[in-house]
This record gives structure tokens, C-alpha cells and sequence, in this order.
């Protein structure tokens, strides 16, 4: 531990005495570093971090297929939603929810606004209260009681500049007198950031849409001790039971079925590969930032040759002054680092605000306790990485010429072919083509611009859906 | 003065050192047969590349020799491993080099405490050893200071204090004059013969006849053999 205090104050020392080197190496690392920080602010939120909801790993999308008609994912129909309902044994309960919106009027200039319909159960499956007022009652979600909104957090700020009075008051929304009965805590978006207020679907369930009519996407929370795969296994039955009881509809030859997939695999399986490719990007980038490092240690290495032979002429021996260079090495990684991490919080901003349309959970996207770990390994593993080979090469000095009166401090052949071999690494290690931070959109179209078409009926052979 | 021991500290047969650069081999010393006392005071002079310094770092471990025998402490070093050589030179043997060679960014008294530090002795007694050291060589009241603020002959004391700081086996020194003027230079022959004195061997290289001669026993090399040795007060030819 002494001695680990001892090479950290002459590591620190010999970093101040060398500004010039030091800021150098310290800003490519901090770029290199902070690159990947940014990045895996991104990577932690969206894909590492579980959803913000008690138990999420209970809480499935429930979709449709025709498998014969190359139709992999459907959404639910009016009256295909109150069979399943009846049918289920694996679900506390079956949520439903589609896209809507309209021009809200009362506080203020008239706005366009998106929303989503909501079953009454869909809050209490994600276990999400209201954070003021409350949120929809079974009797609300019937048609002729339904004129009633509750605000999105973010939306309730910035149009109402966040007035708890709200509550109870009644805005216009499409021209039809809305009460609002309460706004979400903050954080809150589902389905998606885009949603500005909720209302209720209030499905007439005594004379449902047609069955070809599919509008709804389904949303349930697996009973507790009930497994993934007995619930899928419950969806594949009723699907066959369709089959049998509406033979119209469900014609063997089209292959229905229903299956689930896991939320937070619907919510950001799309964009896994592309943030995935782009955090491999970056991890490149830094690469590259270790292999310059690597490069300007190894041109210093040469005018520390007398000092390292001087150390192991006094009895130094080789695994200790391999200790004392890395512990130089990892000293520089973590001032890169922590200057990573500046960049990366001013990076997460920027990213936040040029993401691409439809990446989820974008709310979530901090740089947080996880982050932090993940930087200050990030920055050790780099001291290691472009610390070891110059701390190697530097440790076998020729005792006998470099200690002489004038010993040589030129390097040797070794040496350069060495920095050689790093300047190829370098160019090997240059991604041909980077991913972009705004290509990692999803394939499927935000819930803002699916309002047109889901409240368009929609023929059984309808085109996949952009929820799950 | 403390009488030489009987046992050899460091015993040299048939000892060669040939340089290889590109396709030229530079034969440094050929056939060197030497044996050092505990307590001798030795200077092993002659002129600039003889192979006194060559012949130094091989006593040192600080270089290998292409053939011949070397036995320090009747050990034969041959055979001794990386580590075992490491650990000879920062306990049983203490260097003094022309140029100093104290690491600029070390105080004077971090300079000294080095061989401690790499022995993993306690900070206390490291504390105490190397307060002794600087004493004994008048540099006390230097400790603080960084070795660019203080003399060439300031900055020899202080290679002096850290080559015995140990308690070595042996000090070698390289022309430990080379870089001083002669005031200086007197004084640090001085402080070797006082360590002499006090009991230490010392095996010193000088190309300067007036140094050599306050050694007990002088080796004198020319191109890489030994060709004469003389005693205080005589001279023996040799081959």
C-alpha cells in the first residue's frame, strides 16, 4: 500500500512537471473515453437497465400473427380483445391501448396534441399511480362517461406551467369538454415519449368494432408464479380455439396465432443492434486513443531509459518498475477520464436532444452511479492497455550503456519497430463505417405518427404494427 | 584501517566482455583474473576505453560477461536469476557513477532512500538510515532540495550517501571525480577513504593516476587486460 501511495505521488509529479505531454494524452483520452461514457449512458438506459415499473419482467406484449400470410405481428380487434380477456388464465389482466389525439383548447393558444387511449386497467398493470389526482375508473372507460384526460408530467410543465389547480378542470379537447382528473409522475411516457395525455379507450363491449378491425395493442402482467412460457402456451390455445370458433375469420389455412414478447424486449429489441454496433464503434475509438497514448509513452519511455536503468540499477526489479509505469499509465487514464466524464455529461445532453425519432425510453438516458462505474473501468482497463507495452519495453533498459557518462538515450531498433507496430494496429483498428447516433431508430413508426392509421379500421390482413 | 579478509569478496577467472554492433565484435576485456578482499580499498585505472567501466558493470551485475568465471561472495553469479542478481545489487552492492545519475525528480532525500524503498524497509527505519547516510556526507540540511539545485560536488555526496545508505558489501564507483573539479574531487576521495576507513570495500575506476594512488591496490588495464598491479608504495607487472 506504501508503495502503491509512493508511485502515485511520483506519478502525479512526473505528470505536472510534463504539461505539455499530459494535456495531450489527457484530451485524447478524455475523448476516448468520453465517447464511450455517452454512449453507454445510452446503451445503460435503453438496454442494461430494467423498465421503471414494479416487476417488469412480468409485463408482456400480447400480439397476433398469420404466419401463412406473412403477417408476423397484429394487433388486437375489439372483440378478439374481449374473448382473450375471458379466455386467459395466465394474466392479472389484459390492458389495451391505442394512438389518438386531437387540438386541445382552454389555458392558452390552441395545440395539437398526441394521446394515448387507454384501457382502465392499463395503469394498474404497470403499477403506476397518478402523481396528482388519479387515474381512470372502469366507469370511465365506457363510452359516454370517457371525457376525461390525464396529463403527461412533461406536458402538464410546459402547457399549464405545472398548476396543481388543474385538477378537476376542463379543457377542450376536438372540440368535446375534457375533465382533467390527473397528471402521471415525471418519467412517465408510456407507450412512448411522444404521448402529451391519456384518455380512456372505452371500448363499447356491447357492440364491439368488427373483428377485422385491428386497432388495439395488448399489454398484460403474467400472474404471479405463472411462467413466460405457460402463458404463451395459454395464448397459443385460445388462438386454436378461435380457430374452431370462428372459422370465418380464422381459416386454418392463414395459421393464426397469438404469442408474447417480453416489454422490454419490445420496447428496445429494434434499436439493440444499432446501439450495440455503435458502442462496438466507439470502443474502436477509444482503441485508437489508447494506441496514440501508447505511442507518445513509448517516445517518452526513451527519455526516461536513464531513469528506469538507474531505478534497476538500485534494485528495482522488473515487476516493480512494470507497477510503477502502470500505475503512471492508470493515473492518466483516470485524469482522461474524469475528463471523459465532463464530455460525456455535455455529450448525453447533446445525444438526448439529436436522438433519433422513436428511441425508447430516452427519459431515462443519465449519467448515473452505473455510468460512473462503467468509466472508472473504462479507464483503468485503457491505463492497462496502452500502459503495459511501453511499461514492458521500458523495463529491460541496458544497465551497462545507459548509466555510462552520455549513455545513449536514443532508441533502439526494438523500439521502433515497436511504434511502428502501433501506427499499423492504429489504422487496422479504424472502423470502416461508423454507425451513426441517428440511425439507431427503430424500424417501426413513433406512436405520434401511427394516429392517423390506428384509428383507421383496419382489415384482418393488416400490415404489422409498430408496438410490442 | 581495517585489514583485508583472507576470503576473496570477489573472485574473477579468465573474465571476457565482446561487444556485438552490426557485424563488428569489440573485444572489452579478454582473460581478466582479479580477486577483491572485504575491507580492500581497489582502483582499477587506465586510459579512456580500456574497459575499466566494462569491467565495473560486470562486477556490479549491471552487465553480463561472454565467458570466464565470476564468484561474488563465492557465489558464482552465472547462475544467479534475474531476480537474485536485482537483489545482490540493491543489498550487497552500492554504485557511485561519473555522472551522478540521481533521478531529477526525487528530492535528495527520496534519491537516497531508493535502494530502502526497493528492500521494503519500514518508513521509520528508512527514515532514520537515510538521515544517517546524509549526515555522514554532510547533506543533512539538503534533504529537501531537488538535486538541479545543488552543486556537482553536492550532488556526488548525495550518490555517496545513497550508494551506502544499504550498508552494501561493496561500493563500486565509476570515476566518481570525473565530473567535479579538483577541490571537489579531493573531497569526495576523502569521503571514500573515510568509508574505507570505517570498513568498506571499495573498488573504484579512474582514468587519474593522482586518485588511484589513494587506493590500496591499484589494477591497471590497457585495451581490455590487466597489464600491471601495483600495491601503496610498489608496482608488480603482470603478464
Amino acid at each position: 500500500m506504501e508503495t502503491l501511495w509512493q508511485d502515485l505521488r511520483y506519478g502525479f509529479r512526473m505528470l505536472a512537471r510534463n504539461p505539455g505531454f499530459t494535456a495531450v494524452a489527457v484530451l485524447t483520452l478524455a475523448l476516448g473515453i468520453g465517447a464511450n461514457t455517452a454512449i453507454f449512458s445510452v446503451v445503460n438506459a435503453v438496454l442494461l437497465r430494467p423498465l421503471p415499473y414494479e416487476e417488469p419482467e412480468r409485463l408482456v406484449m400480447v400480439w397476433n400473427e398469420l404466419t401463412k400470410e406473412g403477417l408476423p405481428q397484429l394487433w388486437f380487434s375489439e372483440p378478439e380483445l374481449i374473448d382473450y380477456r375471458q379466455r386467459q388464465q395466465s394474466f392479472e389482466g389484459m390492458a389495451a391501448f391505442s394512438g389518438g389525439g386531437g387540438n386541445l383548447t382552454g389555458r392558452g393558444e390552441p395545440l395539437r396534441v398526441t394521446a394515448a387511449n387507454v384501457s382502465a386497467n392499463f395503469f394498474p398493470l404497470l403499477r403506476v399511480d397518478a402523481f396528482l389526482g388519479r387515474t381512470f375508473t372502469p366507469e370511465e372507460d365506457t363510452p359516454g362517461n370517457d371525457r376525461v384526460i390525464v396529463l403527461e408530467h412533461g406536458f402538464w410543465q410546459r402547457r399549464f406551467g405545472g398548476d396543481p389547480a388543474i385538477i378537476g378542470e376542463t379543457v377542450s379537447l376536438s372540440d368535446n369538454p375534457n375533465t382533467v382528473i390527473g397528471v402521471m409522475p415525471s418519467g412517465f411516457t408510456f407507450p412512448d415519449g411522444t404521448v402529451d395525455l391519456w384518455t380512456p379507450l372505452a371500448i363499447d363491449t356491447a357492440d364491439p368494432n368488427g373483428r377485422g378491425s385491428h386497432y388495439l395493442r395488448v399489454l398484460a402482467r403474467l400472474k404471479s408464479g405463472v411462467t413466460f412460457e405457460q402463458a404463451s402456451a395459454d395464448m397459443h390455445n385460445i388462438a386454436k380455439q378461435m380457430e374452431q370458433d370462428y372459422p370465418d375469420y380464422y381459416r386454418p389455412d392463414r395459421a393464426w396465432n397469438t404469442y408474447l414478447i417480453p416489454l422490454h424486449e419490445s420496447e428496445v429489441g429494434e434499436v439493440r443492434s444499432a446501439l450495440l454496433v455503435l458502442l462496438g464503434a466507439v470502443g474502436f475509438v477509444l482503441l485508437i486513443a489508447c494506441t496514440n497514448v501508447a505511442n507518445l509513452l513509448l517516445a517518452r519511455a526513451a527519455v526516461r531509459e536513464k531513469e528506469v536503468a538507474i531505478r534497476a540499477a538500485l534494485g528495482a526489479g522488473r515487476l516493480r518498475i512494470v507497477r510503477q509505469l502502470l500505475t503512471e499509465s492508470v493515473l492518466l487514464a483516470l485524469l482522461g477520464g474524469s475528463g471523459g466524464l465532463l464530455l460525456a455529461m455535455w455529450g448525453t445532453d447533446g445525444l438526448v436532444l439529436l436522438s433519433p425519432a422513436g428511441l425508447p425510453r430516452l427519459n431515462e438516458i443519465a449519467v448515473n452511479e452505473w455510468v460512473l462505474g462503467f468509466t472508472l473501468l473504462v479507464s483503468v482497463i485503457a491505463g492497462v492497455l496502452f500502459g503495459l507495452v511501453p511499461a514492458l519495453h521500458a523495463s529491460r533498459p541496458d544497465l551497462h550503456n545507459t548509466l555510462k557518462e552520455g549513455g545513449r538515450s536514443a532508441a533502439g531498433a526494438g523500439h521502433h519497430r515497436l511504434r511502428g507496430l502501433l501506427v499499423v494496429s492504429e489504422v487496422a483498428l479504424t472502423p470502416p463505417g461508423v454507425s451513426s447516433w441517428r440511425n439507431c431508430r427503430p424500424t417501426r413508426p413513433t406512436f405520434r405518427s401511427v394516429i392517423s392509421r390506428a384509428t383507421t379500421a383496419i382489415p384482418l390482413r393488416a400490415t404489422s404494427g409498430r408496438w410490442g | 584501517m581495517m585489514n583485508a579478509s583472507a576470503q576473496p569478496l570477489i573472485r574473477l577467472e579468465g573474465l571476457t566482455k565482446v561487444f556485438y554492433t552490426d557485424e563488428v565484435e569489440t573485444h572489452a576485456l579478454a582473460g581478466i583474473h582479479l580477486e577483491l578482499r572485504q575491507g580492500e580499498y581497489v582502483a582499477i585505472a587506465g586510459p579512456s576505453g580500456c574497459g575499466k567501466s566494462t569491467l565495473l558493470s560486470l562486477l556490479g551485475l549491471l552487465d553480463s560477461p561472454t565467458e570466464g568465471g565470476y564468484w561474488l561472495n563465492e557465489k558464482p553469479v552465472a547462475e544467479l536469476s534475474l531476480a537474485e542478481r536485482t537483489r545482490i545489487r540493491n543489498q550487497e552492492i552500492g554504485f557511485i557513477f561519473q555522472n551522478f545519475n540521481l533521478i531529477g525528480d526525487l528530492s535528495v532525500f527520496e534519491n537516497v532512500e531508493l535502494p530502502l524503498t526497493y528492500r521494503g524497509m519500514a518508513a521509520a527505519e528508512r527514515r532514520e538510515r537515510v538521515g544517517e547516510a546524509l549526515d555522514k556526507v554532510g547533506m543533512g540540511h539538503r534533504a529537501k532540495h531537488l538535486p538541479s539545485q545543488l552543486s556537482g560536488g553536492q550532488q556526488q555526496r548525495v550518490a555517496v550517501a545513497r550508494a551506502l545508505v544499504g550498508r552494501p558489501l561493496i561500493l563500486l564507483a565509476d570515476e566518481p571525480t570525473g565530473n567535479l573539479d579538483s577541490k571537489n574531487g579531493e573531497a569526495v576521495m576523502e569521503l571514500l577513504r573515510e568509508l574505507h576507513q570505517d570498513g568498506a570495500t571499495v573498488c573504484m575506476v579512474t582514468h587519474d593516476t593522482r586518485y588511484a594512488k589513494h587506493a590500496e591496490r591499484a589494477i591497471h588495464l590497457f585495451d581490455g587486460r590487466i597489464v600491471e598491479e601495483t600495491k601503496a608504495g610498489e608496482a608488480v607487472e603482470v603478464g
